[in-house]
């Protein structure tokens, strides 16, 4: 029996003998850490609220939110036993201009890590939160926003990582917890949906499995699933010895958490496993990533036995396949959406998912995204919400189970070596001011980089590529004009990520510009100005991950031009165009994603 | 080269015809302002410029710059305009006009470019230069007026370090007279020359 075991029955106990407030009234739970210590409170159902308290959350900037509450809840586990969650519930400042009432929306938040300042509770407490962008998203569309820290984050615990039906009832019982919280304004009768990435990709999805069982009088419209592990062999085989190999240690100290019999890692670690575990559990996301990446399990386990060989355990082989997602189908519409460039997590085993599904006449919705794991999920953020949206407002999704499309096969990049994050074609928003003329040029839409960011040894290196195009310059009327942007040598950066998930990129491009022909119209003629130097553009950037993939990152700055060559009107042009003060912005959007 | 600049003025001829509505000059922007000293409109306009051949373009071109030339000595920045100067063509004038009469003090805007121009065209005549004593008179001047476009913001202390250094390293053999001039002329533009000992 684990420790917190013991304990929760040690209180229960105490709840028995002690007088313990009434069932179903709302508690007020105390300030500080205290309010993780699981109370004397009898429950008699699944999401009854344990107690609440308001609490301040950071989200960043321009947050639509009018009150945050921290919520403990009864929920179960993955084997049915009764448990004590914690969690909180985001109120949207926005009105909510849909008909019925405001929806609510369980968010599942990804990998977080094992510690209990990891919590998303806390975390978004601390305004360090990884993925507050996408909340904020969510409320900005008016929802009422419930994010589950899932079981294990009381005080004492080990989170059940990765157990799928334990984190599938945390997502579910914080709704009914929800709508208990005193003048809250959440409804218990309120369409409801799940989103989730990752880890939250695996609770969504489960969600969809067992709500009509386990959350029967729920108006669950739909969930989200990004990113699912759904195929926990295959995901674990792909895992370990590569770049997500934290992953796999997670899930493994989570896993035997929830079936401490079945999968004894106690027993099963080597003495550098059993460090490495006491040390796991003391970080989160962005620390563990880096700290053991590329490890393989067999470097943590007794004999040095690797997963092939776990997995032949038959207790721990069915336990790991008791995660595994698609032997039943979703009770209500699915989105599943991956990254092709997905570099934890395998896009075919998520098609597998889909077929799965479809194969029961499930609806499913699958967006494919050209992106590694981070970037998806925030890149994917507008198109969930919409698709959200729709489900909320009662429509039908759109089936991707009849699609004709090819099936996406990865492109990730091979693990094993360093975290490398590839640019492919990324879109490159970009616009020049023009001091003298005081008018902007756009560059042409498919302006883009491609660029290695080395996460590892803190690189970036890539291509920028401008196509030619049409401009006019405000000399004259309007002097119609064809440029170029023509870069000069590649794109050179530091890429550095740090542990608490803040992206720093700094560094330069430089490129020559010219006008290659002056006219009007269809008529156009040799020009030839040129810069007689490339300009620089310095390339500095600093802020959450999630901007990386949301199209957050945006490189701003002033550059100067030097003298153009433009025959007879050199000296003119070099008045009108060149100098400093000429104003760039670049920002950076990764291609857009495929719809099946 | 020539063939390239005869391609350009039939570029610009060919826009000078098309566009015809009249652009919008400063006499037009500041005539609200009772204030303000209104320029006189151009003598040439758009259409009498876009009936012009390429040759006559640039025998306007040549003379602009030939006046340039002709008062290579004079350092000074003009004070005011009250006409088309010589070294500036009725085409650069059109288009100068043009561009200042977007600014928000148009009449300044008009006369900060014509200076740039000036500027521009002395750099130009300077690398063109075959006579000694016109190019010393052009390199004195176009040092002088360099601190005037770092206080205007037309050009960075690191360009203008630049092209200071390649005019007093054309001007004298002495590596001495060379440091000495570039260090005055690189306080002058608040900044510092060094050299690093190779």
């Amino acid at each position: 029996m684990s420790d917190f075991k013991l304990k929760a029955s040690t209180i229960a106990l105490s709840a028995a003998l002690l007088s313990p407030l009434a069932a179903n009234a709302a508690v007020e739970g105390p300030s500080g850490m205290d309010f993780y210590e699981v109370p004397s409170i009898n429950t008699t159902q699944n999401g009854d609220l344990i107690w609440y308290r308001e609490t301040s959350v950071n989200l960043g900037a321009g947050a639509s939110l009018a009150k945050a509450y921290n919520v403990m809840y009864r929920s179960t586990d993955s084997l049915g036993a009764q448990n004590a969650v914690t969690g909180t519930v985001l109120v949207s400042s926005k009105p909510w201009e849909g008909s019925g009432d405001r929806p609510t929306l369980s968010y599942a938040v990804g990998t977080h890590g094992l510690e209990q300042s990891c919590a998303p509770s806390m975390q978004m407490r601390a305004g360090t939160d990884y993925e507050a962008r996408n909340i904020r998203a969510a409320l900005e569309k008016g929802y009422a926003v419930l994010v589950t820290d899932y079981e294990g984050y009381t005080t004492g615990a080990t989170p059940t990582y990765l157990a799928g039906e334990s984190q599938a009832h945390a997502a579910l019982d914080i709704f009914r917890a929800a709508s208990q919280i005193p003048r809250a304004g959440i409804s218990a009768d309120a369409p409801a949906a799940v989103w989730g990435f990752s880890q939250g990709g695996q609770t969504a999805a489960w969600v969809g499995q067992i709500a009509d069982e386990y959350a029967p009088d729920l108006d669950l419209v739909g969930v989200a699933s990004g990113g699912t592990p759904a195929d926990f062999p295959v995901v674990a085989d792909y895992l370990n010895g590569s770049t997500g190999a934290s992953f796999l240690l997670g899930g493994i100290i989570g896993l035997s958490e929830q079936y401490p019999d079945d999968i004894p890692v106690n027993d099963l670690a080597s003495a550098n496993g059993l460090a490495a575990i006491e040390d796991y559990k003391t970080k989160c996301t962005f620390e563990f990533l880096f700290d053991y990446m590329n490890d393989s399990l067999s470097s943590y386990t007794v004999g040095n036995k690797d997963l092939d060989e776990l997995l032949q355990v038959p207790a721990i082989g069915q336990r790991i396949n008791d995660q595994n997602l698609g032997e039943d189908g979703a009770d209500v519409p699915v989105l599943l959406y991956h990254g092709t460039a997905d570099e934890f997590i395998p896009i075919e085993q998520s098609v597998q998912l889909k077929r799965d599904y479809c194969g029961r006449f499930d609806k499913v919705t699958y967006d494919v995204y050209p992106s590694e794991h981070i970037v998806t999920l925030f890149q994917a953020a507008p198109g969930v919400l919409t698709w959200l949206d729709e489900r909320f407002a009662g429509q039908n999704p759109r089936n991707s189970c009849y699609s004709l499309k090819q099936n996406p096969v990865s492109n990730a990049n091979p693990g094993g070596g360093d975290f490398i994050v590839t640019l492919d074609e990324w879109n490159l928003d970009a616009e020049l001011q023009l001091a003298t003329l005081n008018q902007t040029v756009e560059l042409p839409e498919d302006t883009t980089i491609t660029a290695d960011a080395n996460i590892t040894d803190e690189s970036l290196v890539g291509d920028l590529y401008v196509p030619d195009f049409e401009a006019e310059l405000n000399i004259l009327v309007n002097l119609d004009v064809s440029l170029s942007v023509e870069p000069v040598g590649q794109i050179e950066a530091t890429n550095r990520l740090s542990r608490d998930g803040i992206l720093a990129i700094n560094g330069s491009t430089q490129a020559n510009v010219l006008i290659n022909a002056a006219g009007f119209g269809w008529l156009k003629l040799p020009f030839n100005c040129k810069t007689t130097e490339p300009a620089n553009f310095d390339l500095d950037w600093e802020g959450p991950i999630a901007d990386f993939g949301a199209g957050g990152i945006v490189f701003e700055g002033e550059t100067e031009f030097a003298e153009l060559e433009c025959g007879w009107m050199t000296s003119l042009f070099n008045a009108l165009v060149a100098g400093p003060g000429q104003e760039y912005s670049f920002r950076l959007v990764p291609p857009a994603p495929d719809r099946l | 080269m020539w063939k390239v600049a005869i391609v350009s003025v039939a570029a610009i001829a060919a826009g000078l015809y098309v566009f015809r509505a009249e652009v919008p000059v400063i006499s037009e922007v500041v005539r609200d302002s009772s204030s303000v000293k209104v320029i006189s409109k151009p003598e040439y306009s758009q259409k009498d410029l876009a009936a012009m051949t390429p040759d006559q373009l640039l025998e306007m071109q040549s003379v602009a710059l030939s006046a340039v030339r002709d008062t290579a000595g004079d350092a000074g920045e003009l004070k005011s305009l009250d006409s088309r100067p010589d070294f500036v063509s009725p085409a650069e004038w059109l288009m100068l006009r043009a561009v200042a009469g977007r600014n928000a003090e148009p009449e300044q805007e008009l006369l900060r470019l014509v200076n740039l121009l000036r500027f521009n065209k002395q750099l130009e005549a300077l690398e063109i230069a075959s006579d000694e004593r016109e190019k010393e008179q052009l390199s004195e001047a176009v040092l002088s007026r360099i601190p005037q476009r770092i206080e205007n913001q037309e050009m960075s202390v690191e360009k203008a370090q630049r092209i200071q250094l390649r005019i007093i390293s054309a001007m004298y053999e002495d590596e001495d007279r060379i440091r000495s001039r570039a260090a005055e002329e690189a306080r002058r533009i608040g900044s510092e020359f060094n050299i690093k000992a190779s």
